[in-house]
């Protein structure tokens, strides 16, 4: 959702994991190194990413948008060879041992509950972008999406705007990225190349560009679920996921969402 | 003083002075019209005095005060709209909330209130509401409100265009090609609704290439030639200009001649 509310004020990014990575990094460093709690590591991980959106974003986002696509390319590189090469952060092996979380003496040890905790979060994240496209900011971020030079002539400040996609992605990444930490317990600089930002843009290409909620939610469960179902094994997944994106490149231009919304018209 | 000043402007792209030291003073409630030949600078300086473009030189001067460095969205604080020359529309929304977007700058209530829907957050939607409906109905495209932008006739379009510029609530409007490519029906609504926007006591500067509808809509004229001002004055005052005549009839000869 992130990267749509990003789409639409034309920020088309390749770096999506990375600020993925920075919250799994930020909540790794913290939980090890300092032993901090579970739930102070995970607003702090999102305040974290958030803050290097901020200091980044105000570096590239004036930049022209194919300017910005390529930066973001570099900016992807570069943070898996700059974490490589930390060894505060255990460079290329990477950072384990790290916990997982807990109420008191509860500890979401099983699938099943993290599953839960996953989903408490993420309609958090979810709530907090239909709120956004609620606003006046949302509007905005329409506005600048369909035609920007309009959009600047009506007094939207652009930059602004595209800043405040920009960091509330980098929050929302947080999130996700520590949740994605504790889960697995170790991380390593190269889960979070660019061909997992590559993985971003396409769940949101087949749910649907124009569906700034349902569409990525969608777009991720069949990219994600439908060969877990199916028990494709991994080898074949990419000819799952490469004929996915055919299908969507020749038949569905407007996403799965796109289709649906076609036979079960509901309110735009 | 004008409304509107401007002081010994140029623009520069490379070597080539789009627009030439121009002076320009525009009076309070007056409907001035901005023509030249073909690449005479009539849109380089309508995007300097909007602030599309930084000048190279000189200033803007709006309501007695410099506006030359600020940004676009300053200007329209201070009450500076404009319309495009090709149809600028929200495509993909439908003509009511190309309006209503037009309202962003009025939004004064914070995000919290907002993301809270408080009750200050509603009623200001709802003056919003009453203020997009009112431009329609006095634009006359009360019928068309929900229709979406890109399904309108061609016509009602450049309307559209103008009700979004009235909706950041302008003293200054600036029209580029109002009724270009419009057929003679359509550019007698437009230059009566034009008529009644001033008469609302909103200044108008419109840049135009039809000569009837300029000779007929404006109080003053100024012309451009190769980025530099030749002539200003009523629309007979032009028409007799010496050097008016010529620039067009140059021009024109320059196009037989290419053609």
């Amino acid at each position: 959702m992130g990267f749509i509310a990003q789409y639409h004020v034309r920020l088309l990014t390749f770096c999506a994991a990375t600020f993925w990575g920075l919250g799994a990094y930020a909540s790794g460093f913290f939980s090890t190194k300092f032993g901090v709690n579970f739930w102070v590591c995970l607003p702090l991980s999102a305040i974290t990413t958030s803050f290097f959106a901020l200091l980044i974003g105000l570096l590239v986002v004036r930049a022209g948008w194919v300017t910005f696509l390529m930066i973001s390319v570099v900016i992807a590189e570069v943070f898996v060879e700059a974490v490589g090469h930390i060894g505060l952060l255990g460079g290329w092996d990477g950072m384990g041992r790290i916990p997982r979380p807990a109420i008191g003496s509860y500890v979401f040890l099983s699938k099943t509950s993290y599953y839960y905790l996953t989903l408490g979060l993420a309609t958090v994240c979810v709530l907090i972008f239909m709120g956004l496209y609620k606003s006046a900011i949302g509007k905005a971020w329409t506005a600048i999406g369909q035609s920007s030079d309009l959009a600047e002539s009506v007094g939207v400040n652009i930059f602004k705007y595209r800043m405040i996609a920009y960091v509330t992605a980098g929050f929302t990444s947080g999130l996700s990225g520590s949740l994605y930490a504790h889960y697995f317990g170790y991380i390593a600089p190269t889960s979070f190349d660019i061909v997992r930002s590559l993985y971003v843009s396409i769940n949101a290409v087949v749910g649907g560009l124009g569906f700034v909620i349902s569409g990525p939610i969608i777009g991720s469960i069949i990219i994600r679920a439908v060969p877990e179902l199916l028990r494709i094994t991994d080898k074949y997944q990419p000819i799952f996921e490469g004929l996915v994106i055919i299908l969507c490149a020749l038949f569905f231009r407007k996403g799965v969402m796109g289709v649906l919304s076609k036979y079960f018209p509901l309110r735009r | 003083m004008g409304i509107l000043e401007i002081r010994r402007l140029s623009k520069h792209f490379g070597g080539l002075a789009a627009v030439d030291s121009v002076d320009l003073e525009i009076n309070e409630s007056e409907i001035r019209g901005i023509i030249g030949p073909n690449g005479a600078g009539k849109t380089t300086l309508f995007n300097v005095i909007s602030g599309f473009l930084a000048p190279t030189q000189g200033s803007v001067i709006f309501k007695g005060r410099e506006i030359t460095q600020l940004p676009v969205y300053s200007r329209v604080e201070r009450g500076i709209a404009r319309t495009f020359q090709l149809t600028n529309l929200f495509m993909e929304l439908t003509v009511f909330e190309n309006v209503y977007i037009g309202y962003h700058r009025n939004y004064r209530q914070g995000l919290l209130s907002q993301f809270l829907h408080t009750a200050a957050a509603r009623s200001e939607y709802q003056i919003c509401y009453q203020k997009t409906a009112e431009i329609l109905r006095f634009m006359g495209l009360t019928e068309h409100q929900e229709t979406l932008a890109k399904n309108l006739p061609f016509g009602h379009q450049r309307i559209l265009g103008v009700c979004i510029a009235l909706a950041t609530k302008p003293s200054l409007l600036m029209l580029d090609e109002p009724v270009a490519g419009m057929n003679a029906e359509e550019t007698m609504r437009m230059v009566e609704l034009i008529r009644k926007i001033r008469d609302e006591g909103i200044t108008i500067l419109l840049v135009e290439h039809d000569m009837a509808a300029v000779m007929n809509l404006c109080e003053r004229i100024s012309v451009l030639d190769y980025g530099r001002k030749i002539a200003e004055g009523s629309p007979d005052e032009i028409k007799n200009d010496k050097r008016v005549i010529e620039a067009y009839l140059g021009s024109e000869e320059n196009n037989r001649y290419h053609a």
